[in-house]
């Protein structure tokens, strides 16, 4: 690392630096946008792979599905999902804690129940036919 | 005040290339949409647009909607200034000149009239009065038996406008139950004047969505501008997605729009014109086609047909129906353009 500074102060001029310097924010910042995720606009719920409801994030509710073990309590606030109560041992869905953003996903692979999040960004389509 | 005492050196210009060229690589995909919404011919439109300036595009999208305003106000069966209720009002037996867009869209909806074999009728205002479907809300329960026999014996559904050009173009209602009623085809209209006024502006690139009625111009950045077809019975789903091709128009119709429940059964606006009665072969129906205005009419006729009105629509009118079962049809050139989503309908 100090060998590279050293080299880096000796093969650049000020210039150089504060070019470097304003490139590599500039980066940063459009790393940051490009991967920041958009909200998620409903949740699809699948069960053994098989898309069994999809849940508009839109208001709060709470809904049951029902899983391989037994059922399992999904709880809809903000504009975000949870797993509630599941029948599983360990119960690390529920440690997975609140699905908001378009993309994020939470199993309970016991219960063979798996929750997505979709949005905008994550559609396929820029309008509906209808 | 910094002093340097030498300026960038090619070193570092060789260090920040790469991240330059990196950074517009991963910019590609970041396309600029621009969106205007107005209220419409009793519906909600959309214009989005991409490769134009924010001031352009809402200038170009003013003139749109104002375009779409002064044909709804020409169109309407609901006021009694429009050209279409002036017509309606003297032209049962004799000739009348056609004024305004009436001269553009009648000859054309009589042209789909002929070739859907009455599927779509484009005179059909005194029954669609009768049922209620003009306005919300609706009524509950159907009309009199007697009153849609009464009208069906007065000509309501047999074609009934005559055209002749006597220095203008004039029409002529035949039948006494018979009213234009340009409902199942004037939003296309719309749609595609829109879509002129964006041309005119110089928009390129833009969807213009009338209530689901749409038609796009060339891209959505580097990609087609995609539509997804909604589930005839979900509100939010989507069963498939097309991609519109420049100038390419989708239009649906379907028994979830305007409707009422009595006696157990879904009564909607879709009214088949051989029985004066809801249409019952088909949930719903989509065309797409090189216009919106004959895509929609289309639309209308097919959803009236069912599946066996694909054969008419031709390869130049893709179409997809989903039956009263909810099974899917398509006709070849529409099922290579679907990208199928739905497990709960099967692909056609």
């Amino acid at each position: 690392m100090k060998g590279t500074l050293t080299f880096l102060a000796r093969a650049t001029t000020p210039a150089d630096r504060l070019v470097l310097i304003a490139v590599w924010g500039g980066m940063i910042l459009l790393g940051i946008q490009a991967f920041a995720r958009p909200p998620g606009e409903e949740a699809v719920v699948r069960v053994r792979g098989e898309a069994v409801k999809r849940l508009a994030l839109d208001r709060p509710r709470k809904v049951t599905i029902r899983g391989a073990l037994g059922p399992t309590e999904l709880q809809i606030r903000d504009g975000a999902i949870r797993f509630r109560h599941a029948p599983c041992q360990r119960k690390r869905c529920l440690g997975r804690g609140w699905l908001a953003q378009a993309g994020e996903t939470a199993a309970c692979v016991p219960n063979r129940v798996l929750v997505r999040v979709g949005g905008e960004q994550g559609k396929p389509w820029h309008a509906v036919s209808y | 005040m910094i002093r340097f005492s030498a300026p960038p050196s090619e070193k570092a210009y060789r260090l920040v290339l790469p991240i330059v060229a990196l950074a517009l690589g991963a910019c590609q995909d970041q396309v600029e949409v621009h969106n205007e919404r107005a209220f419409v011919m009793g519906t909600l439109v959309e214009i989005s647009a991409t490769g134009v300036g924010a001031e352009p595009f809402r200038e170009a999208a003013g003139a749109a909607f104002l375009e779409m305003r002064s044909l709804h106000d020409a169109l309407t069966p609901l006021d009694g200034e429009s050209e279409l209720v002036r017509f309606n009002a003297r032209g049962h037996g004799r000739w009348v000149a056609l004024e305004g867009p009436l001269t553009e869209l009648v000859p054309r909806a009589l042209s789909v009239q002929r070739a859907s074999d009455n599927a779509f009728n484009p005179h059909l205002g005194r029954l669609v009065a009768l049922w209620g479907f003009r306005e919300p809300p609706f009524p509950g329960r159907p009309p009199p038996e007697k009153a849609i026999r009464g009208l069906l014996e007065a000509g309501a559904s047999q074609p009934a406008l005559a055209l002749r050009r006597e220095g203008s173009l004039e029409g002529r209602l035949e039948h006494p139950g018979a009213t234009l009623d340009l409902g199942g085809i004037a939003k296309g209209f719309a749609v595609d004047r829109a879509v002129a006024a964006l041309r005119e502006h110089g928009v390129d690139n833009a969807l213009v969505n009338a209530g689901g009625d749409m038609r796009a111009l060339g891209r959505r950045g580097e990609r087609p501008w995609r539509i997804g077809i909604r589930h005839p019975r979900r509100e939010h789903h989507v069963i498939a997605t097309v991609e519109l091709r420049n100038g390419e128009a989708m239009v649906t119709s379907g028994d979830y729009e305007r409707f009422f429940r009595a006696e157990g059964k879904r009564f909607h606006h879709l009214l088949d014109p051989t029985t004066g009665r809801p249409a019952r072969r088909a949930q719903q129906a989509s065309v797409l086609g090189p216009r919106a205005t004959e895509s929609d009419a289309w639309s209308t006729a097919l959803f009236s047909k069912g599946s066996q009105g694909l054969e008419a629509l031709g390869p130049g009118l893709p179409g997809l129906v989903i039956d009263t079962s909810g099974k899917a049809h398509a006709s070849p050139t529409m099922r290579r353009r679907l990208h199928w989503r739905s497990e709960e309908i099967l692909a056609p």
